[in-house]
């Protein structure tokens, strides 16, 4: 059996060959799913430099609005969910030391959130489900699509069993003992997931699918919104702590150094389970029909959910500087340069940190209510999302295939250069992307629009719509380079058994943290409360006066 | 490196600005909601969107003088357009606007305002803003609302001070 720090590692990959299987497969459709939405953002950002080439793509895609739904469907959902979801178990056993408690069932999750994604996928790319991925109602998509997506999700519940089981199994065995960090991470993840994805399940059992069905005559907009953005703020939790624990747990030692600190970032995680949900509204801080009060409740927990991600820059940063410092270095910035760059895997990772600094502070302003009129709904808000879910989780996932697909596939990368280039072209493009789309956005610029066809262009904006494109093109190039070492790295490289990064020493380590930390009933029970007192009276006031009288439209 | 307490210290000089800074930008929130009255769209009433048309205001859409210098928009949006979808004010006035959806759901923006709010179907929207000087605002729909959703535009025209209001229809 492989211990904590340190997998004999073929050993490992022939006790855990069910479960390399599984993670090979979710990480097939997650790549498949990203070359489909990297290809569709191309399309996004050469529309706004004004090179349209959406007339010409008829009758695959039909439209500006359909290929955006497509890009966001696939980049944002599809990428990330398998990603995580072949990841974390993967992370899991070996933290754990023993494979999943239920194989079957890990099979099972992986081939029900596979038929999802086809039920959804064939509305979508029929033109029958333009609307965009937050499908607001009263905008009504093919069912077949709320139904995909909730098997989606169901999916992930079903992940999230099966690492709960696997955990009860350790437990028995080792009983007394402190849950390892990584393990304890993952579970967190997924528990966070499962209780925040309760907004959307309801969204769609109870409203869009009996809706789309005809079973039901009307929906109400408002209500969908509340439920939808309930799971909306805190899914980006769930696509970023996966990175956050490959920055805890396998960057310190890719480094060469240790972990800082185990019980700051058991705290971390902790805070995370119990304040990610609770904040919805500032996601409709301009929507009329909730309370202002409420509304500065929930700027109020998203300033809160700030400090878990200041714990986490702390933790991190100092982990790779005793990184920096193995290497030799001595001044106060110079460990930065004495880091092991050539590494692609940590290249991808310490940029997709440097990018996610300007994403946190962006975050800040968007959480603020009184800023966020300035920026609700404009490109602003996109270039936010590039920041963090298009950088700091999604370069962070590419450099952590970088060694988890050598691993699963047991070849070598294909070329280490070729994934450097990309790491560095990815942030170098999204540097000018970002950068466009913020501005625009301060300029008024709106988000989600065939803005080159508008007739209300303004002054300023033409210039950073060019960026635009231009900054989506390097990161096209930079995520075909990607594409092409995977395939080449899957199918063509040299085969040699590849060994699974230990987990990172902890300088101040778990025997430091105190054990109730480990503790899940209190931390459950502290978000379900906290979830009641910020959610309760709005949700209650709503079910008792909503009134579902809007009929669906199909506006596409 | 010593163990134990210098990472102790260090922790600790990180987490107190760590708490600082949320608690401060709290504190800013508060100060320019009550201080400079920098207001949130809240609670105003619900309009069944599918009597939009017979529901007032909404049944008159257009300008209202409420007195010198304050006005009134009942508007109604729908893919894709705004009525009324342009506006005629004098300088310095302050305007509230008043407004529904009665479709989908669109959004109502002023670039480079606070003017910022979605307008839901079901929902009555209201928010207000003011106009010093004169010129030709823009505002426009930022929320995806359909195939010509980039289409769904109007404008405010302030004109200096002298010059009588007057609404135009669509």
């Amino acid at each position: 059996m492989p211990t904590v720090n340190g997998a004999s590692v073929a050993r490992a990959g022939d006790a855990f060959q069910t479960e390399y299987s599984v993670t090979r497969a979710y990480l097939l459709v997650a790549l498949v799913a990203l070359f489909g939405g990297v290809l569709t953002g191309l399309f996004q950002g050469l529309e706004h430099a004004g090179v349209n080439l959406y007339p010409h793509l008829t009758p695959v895609v039909q439209s500006y609005y359909q290929g955006l739904s497509i890009h966001g469907v696939l980049n944002a959902l599809v990428w990330t969910t398998f990603f995580i979801s072949g990841f974390l178990p993967f992370v899991l056993i070996h933290s754990l030391g023993r494979p999943l408690a239920n194989r079957r069932l890990a099979w099972g999750a992986f081939w029900l959130m596979l038929a999802g994604l086809v039920a959804a996928a064939i509305p979508l790319l029929a033109n029958a489900a333009t609307v965009l991925f937050t499908f607001y109602p009263p905008m009504k998509a093919h069912w077949a699509f709320y139904v995909g997506l909730t098997l989606v999700v169901v999916a992930t519940w079903l992940v999230t069993l099966n690492l709960v089981l696997t955990y009860r199994a350790w437990r028995r065995e080792h009983r007394g003992e402190r849950i390892p960090l990584p393990a304890f991470m993952c579970l967190i993840t997924f528990v966070m997931w499962t209780i925040a994805s309760l907004g959307i399940a309801a969204e769609m059992l109870f409203m869009m699918i009996p809706w789309s069905l005809g079973l039901v005559q009307g929906t109400d907009a408002l209500m969908a919104r509340v439920l939808f953005w309930y799971t909306g703020h805190p899914i980006v939790y769930f696509w970023l702590l996966p990175a956050y624990i490959s920055w805890y747990v396998f960057v310190p030692r890719q480094a060469g150094g240790r972990l800082y600190s185990d019980p700051l970032a058991r705290v971390s995680f902790i805070m995370f389970l119990v304040l990610s949900t609770p904040l919805g509204f500032h996601h409709q801080f301009a929507d009329p029909g909730i309370s202002e009060a409420w509304k500065f409740v929930h700027a109020l927990i998203t300033f809160a959910v700030f400090f878990p991600s200041l714990m986490t820059f702390f933790n991190v940063v100092a982990s790779l500087e005793s990184g920096g410092r193995a290497h030799g270095a001595h001044g106060w910035v110079s460990w930065i340069f004495k880091l092991p760059w050539g590494d692609p895997s940590l290249a991808c990772q310490v940029l997709a940190m440097f990018t996610f600094t300007f994403g946190g502070i962006g975050g800040l302003i968007n959480g603020s209510a009184n800023l966020n009129l300035l920026v609700h709904n404009t490109a602003w808000i996109v270039g936010h999302l590039h920041l963090t879910i298009g950088t700091a989780a999604s370069l962070t996932y590419i450099g952590i295939t970088y060694w988890l697909v050598p691993v699963l596939w047991g070849r070598e990368l294909w070329s280490r250069r070729l994934a450097l280039a990309q790491a560095w072209l990815w942030a170098f493009g999204m540097l000018i992307f970002s950068h466009s789309l913020h501005a625009a956005g301060l300029l008024g610029m709106p988000r989600r629009t065939m803005i080159s066809a508008a007739p209300y262009i303004q002054p300023g904006w033409p210039h950073y719509m060019k960026l635009t494109g231009i900054g989506g093109t390097i990161l096209f190039v930079s995520a075909l380079l990607y594409f092409l070492n995977m395939v080449l790295t899957m199918t063509a490289s040299r085969r040699a058994v590849q060994p699974v990064p230990e987990f990172a020493e902890a300088i101040s380590g778990a025997e430091e943290a105190p054990s109730f930390l480990d503790s899940f009933p209190i931390w459950l029970s502290a978000s379900a409360g906290l979830i009641i007192v910020a959610y309760g009276p709005t949700l209650y006031r709503l079910l008792m006066t909503t009134t579902y009288d809007s009929p669906g439209f199909r506006v596409w | 490196m010593k163990q134990g307490t210098t990472i102790y210290l260090y922790e600790l000089a990180w987490i107190l600005p760590s708490v600082a800074i949320p608690v401060g930008m709290l504190v800013a929130l508060l100060v320019t909601a009550f201080g400079a009255h920098i207001h949130m769209p809240g609670m105003v009433g619900r309009v069944n969107p599918n009597k939009v048309d017979s529901s007032p205001p909404f049944d008159r859409p257009g300008l209202v003088q409420l007195a010198p210098g304050r006005y009134e928009v009942n508007m109604v949006a729908q893919t894709w357009s705004f009525n009324p979808n342009e506006i005629h004010v004098p300088a310095g006035s302050d305007v509230t606007f008043v407004a529904t959806s009665r479709d989908v759901v669109h959004g109502f923006f002023i670039p480079r305002t606070a003017t910022n709010i979605m307008l839901i179907p079901g929902q009555i929207a209201r928010i207000t803003a003011h106009f010093d000087h004169p010129g030709t605002y823009p505002f426009f729909c930022h929320e995806y609302c359909g195939l010509l959703h980039h289409m769904m535009a109007g404008q405010i025209v302030v004109e200096p001070e002298q010059t009588s209001a007057s609404a135009g229809g669509q």
